[in-house]
């Protein structure tokens, strides 16, 4: 069950000893470091994550690196939170304050277990499930007809405006799938998670 | 999703071992945010949500209304959000005295009822903070950088930039809002004017620090100089000096 060790970039071999290419590694099944296989996993990794571990980042305001960063506040994030006015949370104080923290703080901690590469898959199963309840929230207040900020970067923008609309729905699908690719897939070649099984053998 | 663990790649063995191997990771990774969340939460200054209900900032009496006389109003018939203020003992009903800092205003449903923000802050035009301003009651604080705060600020004001509430600056930043700042009395937060966001961002720390009589100056700088309105210049006042009484007089560089 165990893969071979990747070696793409020492010429492959198959089981003959002949030196195959990446194409005809990948053809069979192989996880042997053909580019697909490597770099696909590896972008959606490394993009999805470095996402998350800015945006928690940013919401948690620890620090801004000398003002550099655009960064807010857990308590600016309960206001966004509170203005969503979502079901079972309302304006109750406890649950928005317990989750303006919990919620930058889990993007943070999956965003840096994704770039890693380690327990990718659940990371990546906790970071759509997190961004599908974002997607629900943001219809809810386009279906209400409410124009609000966003705050899904804190005060920073990114791709998108300020005030909630079709496009922060269209990117959070965009990511939704890009999780959803990292569940299905995992870490690929250079993850730990790959390096960790492999010294389990 | 099984097969995308076989040889291990996730760690997790079997198909079906793969999955609650996943699962299990998953309801980790939550429990590990969640405690985390929890340890800053109790680290942090309490959360307040009051600010988008209205701060409780009350604006003095302008010759508008009854021959300059202070009147409390009741908290349904406030029209801007003005609020009693719990730990403020000078707010009980009929007590208010020019000298005090919770005079309410009658006439905010007039042309210059302050906008609301996006965010449902409480803001203030250039005629309302003026009126705060010849009160002497009111601390200014100016949420933009030091140097423009240098270059020129309402007189009276401590300069407490938005970023001051970011990092390592935080502490710092507590204890200089500790001590310069009277959590009974009314707060004016200002910056550039306009869309600027270090008031609003200022406002809502202080606000989560207890300040809840704390508003923000939507023209900010911008709309008091061009009001032609008294400026200082240079460092603010030290802290031995209350900046809200007086102003004019004892600020340094007073135009």
């Amino acid at each position: 069950m165990t893969p071979p060790l990747s070696s793409s970039s020492n010429s492959p071999s198959n089981s003959n000893g002949a030196v195959t290419d990446s194409a005809s590694c990948c053809s069979q099944g192989g996880s042997c470091g053909c580019p697909l296989r490597v770099v696909v996993p590896t972008t959606l990794r490394l993009v999805l994550g470095g996402l998350l571990m800015y945006s928690g980042w940013l919401k948690l305001g620890i620090s801004s690196f000398g003002g550099t960063l655009p960064t807010s506040t857990p308590a600016a994030f309960a206001e966004t939170i509170k203005k969503f006015d979502l079901p079972l949370v309302g304006d109750d104080v406890g649950i928005i304050s317990i989750l303006a923290f919990m919620i930058p703080w889990t993007e943070l901690i999956i965003g840096v277990l994704m770039v890693l590469g380690l327990w990718t898959r659940a990371a990546a199963l906790v970071a759509t499930g997190l961004l599908v309840s974002f997607t629900v929230g943001l219809g809810m207040v386009m279906a209400r007809g409410m124009e609000m900020s966003c705050s899904c970067f804190g005060s920073a923008k990114f791709l998108c405006g300020e005030t909630v609309g079709a496009c922060h729905l269209a990117r959070n699908a965009a990511l939704i799938a890009m999780g959803v690719m990292l569940v299905w897939k995992g870490s690929g070649a250079l993850g730990l998670d790959r390096l960790l099984s492999r010294r389990r053998g | 999703m099984g097969s995308a663990c076989e040889g291990g790649a996730c760690g997790c063995r079997t198909s079906t071992g793969g999955l609650a191997c996943v699962i299990k990771r998953s309801a980790a990774i939550v429990a590990l945010s969640l405690a985390v969340a929890l340890v800053h939460r109790e680290m942090s200054p309490a959360i307040s949500l009051e600010f988008k209900q209205g701060s409780g900032i009350k604006l003095p009496v302008t010759s508008t209304d009854q021959a300059g006389k202070a009147v409390d109003t009741p908290k349904s018939s406030q029209t801007s959000g003005v609020q009693t203020t719990p730990n403020n003992p000078s707010t009980s009903s009929n007590t208010s005295t020019p000298s005090t800092p919770v005079q309410t205003s009658s006439q905010s449903s007039t042309s210059s009822t302050p906008p609301m923000d996006s965010d449902g802050a409480k803001m203030l035009t250039t005629e309302q903070t003026k009126a705060l301003y010849d009160q002497g009651l009111t601390q200014f604080v100016d949420a933009r950088a030091l140097t423009e705060f240098e270059k020129g600020h309402i007189p009276g004001s401590i300069s407490l930039p938005a970023g001051d509430f970011t990092g390592d600056k935080i502490i710092a930043t507590d204890g200089k809002v500790n001590m310069r700042l009277n959590r009974s009395m009314n707060v004016v937060v200002y910056c550039g004017g306009g869309d600027c966001s270090d008031s609003k961002l200022v406002a809502k720390e202080l606000v989560a620090r207890g300040f809840s009589m704390t508003a923000v100056y939507h023209d900010g700088w911008n709309g008091w100089s061009a009001a032609g309105h008294p400026k200082s210049s240079g460092a603010e006042l030290p802290p031995g000096v209350p900046p809200m009484i007086d102003p004019p007089a004892s600020a340094g560089g007073s135009q």
